[in-house]
């Protein structure tokens, strides 16, 4: 029971390096919610001391980014100035890390489409790279994997655009100057054996594509 | 005479490289955790597997032997002992015909306000002390009876050392080793990273640690974020871990494979030949009967496969 509570103390510390800045001032008033023996609260408080602590607290933030990075990029970019403060907030509300790439990334999807929802994000394109992204990722681990011949309904996502799409997918592109389509688009993401084909479709083909 | 293996840890951006048979390696180590999703203890079904990176990995069976390297088990965290992980673990094994598991001598997992396996972020730092020694000699036997196959685990980095321990991080593998069936994953890029960012002495380490015990080496390149030298598997190994493993493996009489490990966002910068190049001279240490390989054709020849080696 001991070893357990000091590993929660330690991981608690490295999650807030503001826990951290306190405690150097008052160790004792940031551990009273510990039980650790006297042996653990010195070796506590000197890793809290130790300058390399910060890193610790850096590196866990590098951790908790890089599933929201790696399957959002265009996601990310398309924020732009917003980014930053989106992901401290969603970070504020959901303390708790998730390092499954997958899982990580449709909780930070979903708590912006609770944002745009709730007036504090405005639309843009980033909502359409967004429904982009998680279906590409969604296809990449649950589809089938391919096979020579036509695609199956395991194999097809069919996703909404407000922009232009070949605007918001583009690598490099960013959200200024693009203006909302008068009508909406309709784009089929298809796993097959050459890889993700993504095609533009007419509207009555989305029922067709079985979503 | 003794034969060596090479490998690659595999990622994505190697899939057409290593089913074209266009790498010089061996074997193939697996992270199994990329190939499955676990919805968490008490979900059923727990462990939802990616048909894609299963149908690769069958691919990958049929040309090569497979070794795994497991991120998520934390098999060093105080909390309840993950035998449902364990269990996924074995299973995929014996699917795949895996040679060994490896894992980290990790804590990943902390139980906090109510939840099991609460997760760090990062691996915490262990206090090397008599009392996990304890645990970890208990949970390797159980695993192993589960696995059916050796388990090495993996000496890791640490930025801030849990001082005062009862034992030095060299003793505590030992006893480790001596006291349980396990067997070690020698990282020589994180033994340098330590030695960076710590003062560590790598060549006193591997000089106290039994290296009997060490029956895989993971060899990496890393790189500076706000002057901490960190093990992110940036592309190629730098001079230190060549010589380190030129030192290791002469002495590592159980030693059955060599893996290098890159992140596929360093694959670009590496390249095709960068990557051969990587293998190439790994083979060349491990085989120095085969001096006669020609680097720049990135081709060697090697002994294939991994040897079955009893104990």
């Amino acid at each position: 029971m001991s070893l357990q509570e000091f590993q929660r103390a330690v991981a608690d510390f490295i999650a807030s390096p503001e826990r951290c800045v306190r405690a150097i001032v008052d160790f004792a008033a940031e551990t009273t919610d510990f039980d650790l023996t006297e042996r653990e609260r010195r070796r506590l408080k000197a890793m809290v001391n130790d300058q390399r602590m910060s890193a610790n607290c850096t590196l866990f933030r590098v951790n908790r980014l890089v599933p929201i990075f790696e399957v959002l990029p265009l996601t990310w970019r398309h924020l732009g100035t917003a980014a930053d403060k989106a992901l401290h907030e969603f970070w504020r509300q959901h303390p708790d890390p998730v390092v499954q790439f997958g899982e990580e990334a449709n909780r930070f999807g979903a708590w912006l489409e609770d944002q745009l929802a709730a007036g504090v994000l405005p639309p843009g394109p980033a909502f359409d790279a967004l429904h982009f992204e998680l279906a590409a990722f969604d296809l990449a681990v649950t589809a089938e994997a391919p096979t020579p011949g036509s695609a199956t309904a395991t194999q097809r996502r069919v996703v909404r655009f407000d922009y232009d799409h070949l605007a918001v997918l583009r690598p490099a592109s960013t959200s200024v100057a693009l203006c909302p389509l008068t009508e909406p688009c309709w784009i089929l993401l298809e796993l097959n054996d050459r890889g993700l084909c993504v095609s533009r479709i007419h509207c009555e083909s989305v029922i067709a594509a079985g979503t | 005479m003794r034969a060596v293996g090479v490998g690659v840890l595999y990622n994505r951006a190697l899939t057409k490289l290593l089913l074209a048979r266009a790498l010089p390696v061996d074997y193939v180590e697996v992270i199994p955790e990329r190939c499955w999703t676990d919805r968490g203890r008490g979900v059923r079904p727990r462990f939802v597997e990616h048909p894609r990176d299963l149908a690769t990995l069958e691919a990958l069976a049929q040309m090569y032997p497979l070794v795994a390297h497991g991120v998520g088990l934390s098999i060093a965290s105080a909390t309840q002992f993950d035998i449902e992980h364990i269990q996924q673990l074995g299973a995929w094994r014996r699917r795949f015909g895996v040679r060994w598991v490896s894992e980290h001598l990790a804590a990943v997992r902390v139980t906090a306000n109510g939840v099991v396996d609460h997760h760090a972020g990062i691996a915490l730092p262990l206090p090397w002390d008599l009392e996990l020694l304890r645990l970890l000699v208990d949970r390797v036997r159980r695993a192993i009876d589960i696995l059916g196959c050796p388990l090495l685990l993996e000496n890791g980095t640490v930025l801030t050392p849990v001082p005062d321990t009862d034992l030095t991080e060299v003793e505590f593998l030992n006893r480790l080793t001596a006291e349980s069936p396990c067997r070690l994953l020698l990282d020589l890029h994180n033994l340098f990273v330590n030695s960076v960012n710590l003062g560590l002495d790598a060549y006193a380490f591997v000089r106290d640690l039994d290296l009997t015990a060490v029956e895989e080496i993971h060899i990496a390149g890393g790189n500076e974020l706000d002057g901490i030298y960190l093990d992110s598997h940036a592309g190629a190994c730098p001079p230190e871990v060549w010589q380190l493993l030129e030192t290791v493996v002469p002495q590592a009489s159980n030693l059955r494979g060599v893996t290098f490990e890159f992140h596929e966002s360093y694959f670009a910068e590496l390249g095709d030949d960068g990557l051969r190049r990587e293998l190439v001279w790994a083979a060349q240490v491990c085989h120095p009967h085969c001096r006669e390989t020609d680097a720049t054709q990135g081709e060697i020849n090697v002994a294939t496969g991994v040897p079955a080696r009893g104990r």
